[in-house]
């Protein structure tokens, strides 16, 4: 891997918001690499900065201080347009509902200066049915698709100008389990030669469909490593913190570990 | 065999005229005292309607059929004020997202007393003793500290100890935990559920659990109720649902959550050291 | 189904008119429209001419309205004033919403160090009466329709602004818009593609909200004198020219009175209904 130069580089990044007059360290410190046509997976708890790290890579945010590098060259405003796309949690508000799912499509390539509607329509037609969707779907509109199938839109939407790394920010958290799957096999099919910056609390997705693993916790890399060393090896308490508490067929709870909490908000 | 706590019988819910097609058709189960019952469904399943049934909480046009036994009442056909009177006292409840169940801009003692005060005729300093213990049984620290806060100065998990505290102040017969784990951080969403087991060992109450996670209901329930569109389409003890499923769509269910926890089993052949 | 959608895309037209206050609202909107539009036709007289009757007549088979202090029919000069009336308003509100929602819209894309410093002076222009704005706007100008029509117009654009940008920054805040972003369309484009169309239908009650209040501008304005000249009707001037008969012939005053009411009525009737339309809150709900 070491001789490959990585698509993503990030270091050093350190975000602080201001909230009620506090000063929040959404990050603090965070060096990571992304491989080209790797899948990264980004594992934490709700308030460990995970979502910060995508949001600065597609442009959405400023980080407060660090380097982040995008195919050898610093991010600015604009670099991440077409080479950064973005999966987003929900899918009922990643789609605008009042525009038709093939000019929603339309709307990102001509992002991409691929101005021409024409060619554009058939691309997202071709794209939608890679997906799995129905022939049709490109002239209807966002409420006509289940929450699954919503999701397939917007993985169609994110490959169309071939980019070279797609930020998932809880790609499958919102889905049926039964869903969740489906929508883990087609972006692992989509994949090609983009890289997946895959970020989740679900330790059991993220594992599923990522080639290394980076856990976050308060805004600090906590370990480390390729899937099969954090899930067999993991070294920090917080990783196996997480690993256990995953709700597991063919384990019972008997009661007993009803531990304190913690009280901070 | 013990008298059921609450029973549904033929429970069926339209949101629509006669003609429309059933939320929830034709659901018959039970929950006896000191048991954890499952309801596992996905979007759609019509799991949600039954907990708002239980609670009378369904929207005016809803029409309901069958009963809802508990306690000698039909809630189905109590009116609003009878309800209110079980709900909360006989019927302690747990929601998804704390945020919404607490008033923001009360204390948590003056929320959890207020109950207590109305339906027990407690004064406040009992209430506060009594809701103090509540807190402590429900494994937070300082609970002094935590019944002085604001809703919004405890962290996720803390908010759903509170509320759970505060469903066992009135020591409600049954409790009923809609999505009690699905917005909180998977650690304690481990945490609640260990919880919950811990509260059914110690009182005996029975608890309903609503969720779609086949894996918060494989670690602690003792009975399953598998729901898809609307209907039961399975069950049974959580063994025999789970280790022998005999409708296909449960074992699809389980399958899929399965297969995501097969990322989980370490290949031994992989396994090193790193740093 | 359609009620599983969060907006039905256009407002159903008959589900519209199911709506008592639209129902109502639009019947008499289009009676004001209908005799602004065929006033030169429908006016038994001609509204200028004096002594059509006898001075100060009250109502009569003749003079429906009665007569003004100059004996010109009222009923005639009411109905071409609903033409001053309605297009000062119609004038006023197209002007006020385009620069109004361009406004709001460039505040809600604005970066964030300069969006406080513009919502602070649309605040503070805000605070003013829109009224009471459009009087110091004219006593700057000069009296006069056209400047009361300007007036009025920019009197329109805090509130249209403020309105517009409340709207924008919710859209903007959600995936779908950070996606168009990401995607590297232009803020112009964004805003027209992506946010224009998810807030047009609360556009479309707070335009009618800005008629009705156009509409009392225009004729509190030309009651002041500082609006449509004399002998020119408006109905705000036909009030001025009757208030010191007003215990001698009070129907000079009762009809365009009423005809501004009535007007500003339809308005607010048919602003609540489609907001009672488009309000998810006020549609029965699925589990």
């Amino acid at each position: 891997m070491a001789d490959i130069a990585p698509i993503v580089e990030i270091r050093g990044l350190t975000k602080h918001f201001r909230a009620a007059g506090r000063e929040i360290r959404a990050l603090d410190g965070v060096d990571l690499t992304l491989a080209p046509a790797e899948t990264l997976g980004i594992v934490g708890e709700s308030g460990s900065g995970k979502s910060t790290i995508g949001r600065i890579l597609a442009g959405l945010e400023t980080a407060t201080d660090g380097t982040v590098r995008l195919g050898g060259q610093d991010l600015r405003p604009g670099l991440s347009a077409a080479r950064v796309q973005m999966i987003f949690q929900d899918p009922y508000a990643s789609l605008n509902p009042r525009l038709p799912i093939g000019l929603q499509i339309h709307e990102t390539l001509r992002g991409n200066g691929q101005t021409d509607r024409t060619v554009n329509l058939a691309r997202a037609a071709q794209l939608l049915a890679r997906v799995g969707l129905p022939a049709d779907a490109a002239s209807r509109y966002p409420h006509e698709f289940s929450g699954g199938q919503r999701q397939r839109i917007a993985i169609a939407r994110a490959i169309s100008t071939d980019p070279a790394v797609i930020v998932a920010d809880e790609p499958v958290s919102a889905l049926d389990v039964s869903i969740r799957g489906q929508i883990l096999d087609l972006m692992r099919a989509m994949k090609g030669r983009t890289a997946y910056l895959f970020i989740s609390h679900d330790m059991a997705a993220v594992a599923s469909i990522c080639d290394r693993i980076l856990v976050l916790h308060r805004g600090k890399v906590v370990e480390q490593g390729t899937t099969a060393q954090i899930i067999g090896n993991p070294q920090a308490d917080y990783t196996r913190a997480l690993l256990d508490a995953i709700p597991r067929i063919g384990r019972r709870r008997t009661g007993t570990g009803a531990k304190p909490l913690e009280t901070r908000a | 065999m013990t008298k059921a706590l609450i029973s549904l019988h033929d429970l069926t819910i339209r949101y629509g005229g006669p003609d429309s097609p059933a939320a929830v058709d034709g659901v018959s189960f039970e929950v006896q005292p000191g048991e954890i019952v499952a309801l596992v469904g996905e979007s759609g399943s019509g799991k949600s309607s039954i907990s708002l049934a239980i609670m009378a909480l369904l929207p005016g046009a809803a029409q309901v059929g069958g009963s809802i036994l508990f306690d000698g009442a039909d809630l189905a056909r109590l009116n609003r004020r009878q309800m209110e009177d079980i709900r909360g006292a006989r019927i302690g409840m747990i929601f998804q997202e704390p945020m919404t169940c607490l008033n923001p801009v009360l204390s948590i003692a003056r929320q959890m007393t207020e109950g207590l005060i109305r339906h027990r005729w407690m004064s406040k300093a009992e209430a506060r003793a009594r809701a103090l213990t509540a807190l402590a049984d429900v494994g937070i620290p300082e609970p002094a500290r935590v019944m002085d806060s604001y809703p919004h100065e405890l962290s996720g998990g803390m908010r759903q100890r509170v509320m759970i505290a505060a469903a066992l102040t009135l020591d409600p017969a049954l409790l009923l935990a809609d999505e009690p784990t699905t917005a909180l951080d998977v650690t304690v969403q481990a945490q609640v559920l260990e919880l919950l087991v811990d509260i059914r060992n110690r009182t005996g109450k029975g608890v309903l659990l609503i969720t779609h996670d086949i894996g918060a209901v494989a670690e602690i329930a003792d009975r399953v109720v598998v729901m898809k569109g609307g209907r039961v389409v399975e069950a049974g003890s959580w063994d025999q649902v789970l280790n022998a499923p005999r409708d296909p769509y449960t074992a699809a269910l389980i399958g899929a959550h399965a297969a995501l926890e097969q990322a989980l089993v370490p290949d031994p052949m992989t396994e090193g050291t790193h740093g | 189904m359609s009620d599983t959608n969060v907006l039905p895309r256009r407002l159903p037209l008959p589900a519209a008119l199911r709506r008592w206050n639209i129902t109502v609202g639009a019947l008499i909107l289009t009676v004001v429209v209908a005799a602004a539009l065929l006033a030169p036709w429908i006016a038994p007289y001609d509204p200028f001419r004096m002594a059509s009757g006898p001075r100060l007549s009250p109502p009569t088979a003749a003079h429906w309205f009665g007569t003004d202090e100059l004996g010109r029919d009222l009923f005639s000069r009411v109905l071409l004033g609903a033409r001053a009336s309605l297009g000062i308003g119609l004038a006023a509100v197209a002007a006020g919403l385009a620069f109004g929602v361009s406004f709001g819209l460039a505040i809600a894309f604005s970066p964030a160090r300069l969006k406080g410093f513009f919502l602070r002076i649309v605040d503070v222009i805000y605070s003013f009466p829109d009224t009471l704005l459009a009087l110091a706007l004219v006593a700057f100008l000069g009296p006069g329709a056209e400047n009361a029509t300007l007036a009025i117009a920019i009197s329109l654009i805090p509130f249209y602004a403020r309105v517009t940008y409340g709207l924008a920054a919710v859209e903007r805040a959600k995936p779908y818009v950070e996606a168009a972003e990401i995607a590297g369309n232009g803020v112009p484009r964004i805003m027209r593609v992506q946010v224009l169309p998810n807030i047009l239908q609360s556009l479309i009650v707070i335009g009618s909200i800005g008629f009705s209040s156009a509409i009392l501008s225009a004729a509190g304005l030309s009651f002041l004198g500082l609006g449509v000249q004399p002998p020119s009707p408006e109905w705000g001037s036909i009030l001025a020219s009757g208030r010191n008969y007003i215990a001698r012939a009070p129907w000079i005053l009762i009809f365009p009175g009423v005809a501004i009411c009535l007007t500003v009525l339809s308005f607010n009737l048919i602003g609540d209904g489609i907001r009672d339309l488009t309000d998810p809150k006020n549609r029965h709900r699925r589990a």
